[in-house]
């Protein structure tokens, strides 16, 4: 991943750059590509005859072309989208989401983040991750993790915006 | 919420269910409302999951932008390329853990390699004229690197600023100061790592490296195996450590 990562960054920062962006925006991007990069493997979506640099550029440029869009059309609908919120229906931005789901996810302790990433965002097997950590065996790591799932279902009533994040999919 | 119901709804997700499985799943969502609702609140916790692991994944990429690269001064070539051809198998079978190969370095390089300066602490703005002003000298000297003086004023901090955040920055001070003081580092340190403070973690990972500036290796070893067991301030980076071979 870091030497992905190394690899790639300068030239896709430099392109942002050349395109209008800050370095800041170039390096966000950046990482946001390379995690798309990481959840398309994830997922198995076969990947073409590409290099691994020319797959990042790709997605690079065409997410950049997002924002910028997203750049110009933001300023004139902000107002818009306060009112909606107003209205109670609570579509929580995305900077608004990214903070509730770090405090929850701050709430369910370590153990509980951990197996809950592990096992549903990286897909590790449990047999892999319990002779990882301090689980004695797989059915007691699944036990754990269905408590903490409990728990994390539990902490989400008290936030509905999150309960919607299935409707913010792209 | 019932396991067996979450069991099925996994299934489901992950799409490991046969056609006629999801056909039945899928009859169920219409027509009982009560499984609708476990599903759709267990597909959301999903997404909020997913959500974190990106956050997680980012934070870590920030190590990346920050980490020297003369760390990998310490590899020779063949390994070095090594490295970058595992890393990226890695990442094409989805793996989620990074370097496999171990180096050799001195406990000494590790620190330099790993050690990166805690932000500064804050100065407090109050109107009402006192309350603070032995903190901000304190914080303002922290922050023009002048740890000696910071000390002075650390030691008669306010009590308005809890003590766990004082010791942080009392044991980051002895750390960085011209003439190291180990030993006060590590006691400040320590005494913060065993508290409830918000700076427990970073109190961990800068003693765990502040042990291994000071050549107690083992003792080291032992507090990064815990940050990389429990995942906490760092965890990425005590992992990468543990992998390598600290000569003494």
């Amino acid at each position: 991943m870091e030497a992905i990562y190394r690899a790639n960054r300068d030239i896709i920062c430099a392109y942002v750059v050349s395109n209008s962006g800050t370095e800041a925006e170039a390096t966000d991007l950046f990482q946001d590509c390379m995690i798309q990069f990481y959840d398309a493997v994830k997922k198995g979506v076969p990947s073409e005859d590409s290099a691994i640099s020319a797959q990042l550029y790709s997605i690079a440029k065409s997410e950049w072309s997002k924002r910028l869009n997203k750049k110009q059309i933001s300023e004139p609908e902000e107002s818009q989208s306060t009112e909606i919120r107003r209205d109670g229906l609570i579509p929580l931005t995305d900077e608004e989401r990214q903070d509730q789901i770090r405090e929850i996810i701050g709430l369910m302790g370590f153990d509980c983040k951990y197996i809950l990433i592990e096992c549903i965002y990286h897909k590790t097997p449990l047999k892999e991750i319990a002779s990882e950590g301090n689980f004695a065996n797989e059915q007691l790591l699944r036990n754990r993790k269905f408590e903490c799932l409990k728990k994390l279902r539990e902490l989400m009533v008290a936030r509905p915006g999150l309960l919607k994040i299935t409707e913010s999919d792209e | 919420m019932n396991e067996e119901f979450e069991i099925e709804i996994e299934r489901y997700i992950k799409g490991e269910m046969s056609s006629e499985e999801v056909m039945n799943f899928e009859h169920r969502l219409e027509h009982d409302p009560e499984f609708k609702e476990s599903y759709e609140a267990t597909l959301a916790a999903h997404k909020v999951v997913e959500e974190a692991g990106r956050q997680e994944l980012k934070y870590n990429m920030w190590s990346y932008e920050n980490t020297p690269k003369k760390q990998k001064k310490t590899f020779k070539i063949g390994k070095r390329l090594i490295v970058t051809i595992v890393a990226s198998i890695a990442i094409l079978i989805g793996m989620s853990t990074f370097l496999n190969i171990k180096g050799n370095m001195s406990a000494s390089e590790v620190f330099e390699a790993y050690y990166q300066p805690y932000d500064p602490p804050s100065v407090i703005r109050d109107n009402s004229g006192g309350g603070s002003e032995n903190w901000n000298r304190a914080a303002q000297h922290y922050a023009a690197g002048n740890y000696e003086d910071a000390l002075r004023y650390f030691e008669i901090a306010e009590d308005n600023i809890h003590f766990t955040v004082v010791e942080f920055y009392e044991g980051l001070s002895y750390l960085q100061m011209d003439h190291p003081d180990y030993s006060n580092a590590l006691y400040y340190l320590n005494e913060v790592r065993l508290e409830q403070s918000e700076l427990k973690e970073q109190a961990n990972w800068y003693y765990a490296l502040t042990l291994l500036k000071d050549g107690q290796t083992n003792e080291a070893e032992e507090v990064l195996k815990e940050i990389a067991r429990e995942r906490t301030y760092n965890h990425r980076w005590a992992k990468d450590i543990l992998k390598i071979d600290i000569e003494n």
